[in-house]
């Protein structure tokens, strides 16, 4: 869907780029995440494929076409989800939305979008009475208003309850299996290994990894497994996972010992974010 | 639908939905009321003045609260990612000023044909307002593309009038004549604005009418093509880079 070659990019009067190099694809179909620290480039890099960022240095390719021979039109394509609201405020829900709906070649069916995020009553009125959740929502119907091939998501469930979060990422999941295509940046390592077919790492204007999910926690997890249990006291004691079966000491264990946990050794997203980065999800 | 038309309707909406032209037309009630209790018989020599202060200022003043409210609520990056190109947006926000211009003129001239027996030129005056209303709505968006927030276009807009709007209306009502300033006064675009407007009222000078009409001529195109080469360095910055 869109290929990326040597991407570089400079703002004016910086000093140094702010995207080195960087060459990745994401294909059709895909959920793509791509996650960093703050200032790593995500969002640049997310605005130069939106076309919003001129002047890079690189190729891009959507669907094989240079992205910079590629005119206005391929909005009516790409969808893009916002992490801040970017509404109207003065009018109604459903006035931004028509105001919108109506520069697109096609549309969705708006009715059951508004329906589905909880916000049909409410279209009605104005965007200012909404609560900070209910505009994020308004944000991805924004988004899918043009009924896009591709779409690009920044944070989408930054600032929505658990609720109308697992409203939105059933969303992105039906997105998919419909064909389309998502370009996700996220801090939440819990939606992006819930929703991601790949993930890339970026640091620094570099990328420093790219795979699945389980690839990444299987290549930075450990084959081992641990075992809380008790014996008189509580203790614990950890096994490789090869040959597991035939571990005289493990058998004993869950045999004959009350067990308190176990766990395998696969690591979570959230510390290799930490390991790949090399700084805090907070920082 | 064409989608310029589509951006004008919107931002014609928007105008409304935001008190702006309630505003406007709030500030075209004044006119009416000062041209009202101004007690001369005869308005033709004020008429075009007050059209002068609106079309000028005014237009800077709405293209730069419209945009404003872009930028506050980042609705302007939504625009950014829509089937539109600038030169649609740009124009949109231009013919929205205009129409508001248009609609002041309407109201003056319903008045003054009404109540004070006016005699204007209705063609030229509309064009007039036509030329120097877009031109102006253009210096507006340069000027906010330059301004971080509403506080600093007030501060610009200010400059503009100091600099710009006084000299010209001193010399309209010619407290200031000396040569220099008079000669000084043909690169002033409200000094030009003000030539046009009063053309279709009273009798101007044809060397000075076209050469009004041609500087604001070139210099719509020129704002217009500098407008269009700065938005990419706009948009860049208000998309939050």
């Amino acid at each position: 869907m869109f290929q990326i070659s040597n991407l570089r990019f400079r703002y004016p009067r910086a000093k140094e780029d702010t995207i080195r190099g960087i060459s990745f694809e994401f294909r059709e179909g895909e959920i793509f995440g791509f996650l960093g620290p703050s200032g790593a480039g995500k969002s640049t890099t997310q605005k130069i494929m939106t076309k919003i960022l001129k002047g890079f240095e690189g190729q891009i390719l959507y669907r094989g076409r240079d992205l910079n021979a590629c005119g206005r039109e391929i909005f009516n394509d790409i969808g893009v989800g916002f992490e801040v609201p970017v509404h109207f405020s003065k009018l109604t829900a459903m006035e931004n939305i028509d105001f919108y709906k109506r520069l697109y070649r096609c549309s969705a069916d708006v009715e059951w979008l508004l329906k589905r995020v909880g916000l049909w009553d409410d279209r009605n009125k104005k965007v200012a009475e909404f609560s900070q959740g209910m505009k994020i929502r308004l944000n991805f119907v924004r988004a899918l208003l043009n009924d896009p091939k591709v779409l690009f998501l920044d944070e989408p469930t930054n600032g929505l309850d658990p609720k109308n979060a697992r409203i939105i990422k059933d969303m992105i999941l039906e997105f998919k299996q419909s064909g389309g295509t998502v370009f996700l940046t996220t801090h939440m390592m819990h939606d992006a290994d819930e929703l991601c077919d790949r993930i890339a790492f970026i640091v620094n204007g570099e990328i420093r990894e790219i795979d699945s999910p389980k690839n990444l926690k299987l290549r930075f997890g450990r084959r081992v497994v641990e075992v809380e249990y008790r014996d008189g006291e509580t203790k614990k004691a950890m096994f490789n996972m090869d040959g597991l079966g035939f571990n005289e000491q493990f058998l004993d264990i869950i045999r004959n010992k009350e067990l308190v946990t176990m766990h395998s050794g696969e690591t979570t997203l959230d510390d290799i974010f930490i390991k790949v980065t090399g700084v805090k999800l907070h920082e | 639908m064409n989608r310029l038309l589509l951006l004008y309707a919107g931002e014609v909406t928007r105008m409304r939905k935001y008190g702006i032209t309630l505003a406007s037309l709030g500030v075209a009630v004044l006119w009416v009321l000062l041209l009202h209790f101004s007690e001369l018989q005869d308005i033709s020599g004020i008429f075009p003045l007050v059209l002068f202060v609106d079309t000028t200022l005014m237009s800077v003043l709405l293209v730069g609260v419209s945009m404003t409210f872009e930028k506050q609520e980042n609705s302007i990056k939504s625009m950014l990612v829509l089937p539109i190109s600038k030169d649609d947006y740009l124009l949109s926000k231009s013919l929205s000023t205009v129409t508001s211009s248009i609609t002041t003129l309407l109201l003056l001239l319903v008045y003054g044909f009404l109540m004070k027996g006016l005699r204007v030129n209705i063609v030229g005056m509309f064009g007039a307002v036509l030329l120097v209303s877009f031109v102006f709505s253009q210096l507006g968006v340069l000027l906010t593309y330059s301004s971080k927030d509403f506080t600093s276009l007030l501060t610009s807009m200010f400059k503009f009038t100091l600099l710009l709007t006084i000299p010209t209306v001193l010399q309209f009502l010619k407290i200031f004549e000396a040569d220099w300033f008079g000669y000084l006064q043909y690169l002033n675009p409200t000094k030009n604005a003000l030539v046009l407007l009063l053309a279709p009222a009273i009798a101007v000078e044809a060397k000075d009418l076209l050469i009004a009409i041609i500087y604001l001529a070139v210099l719509g195109m020129l704002s217009f093509i500098a407008a269009r080469r700065a938005f990419d360095g706009y948009a860049m910055k208000e998309s939050g880079c």
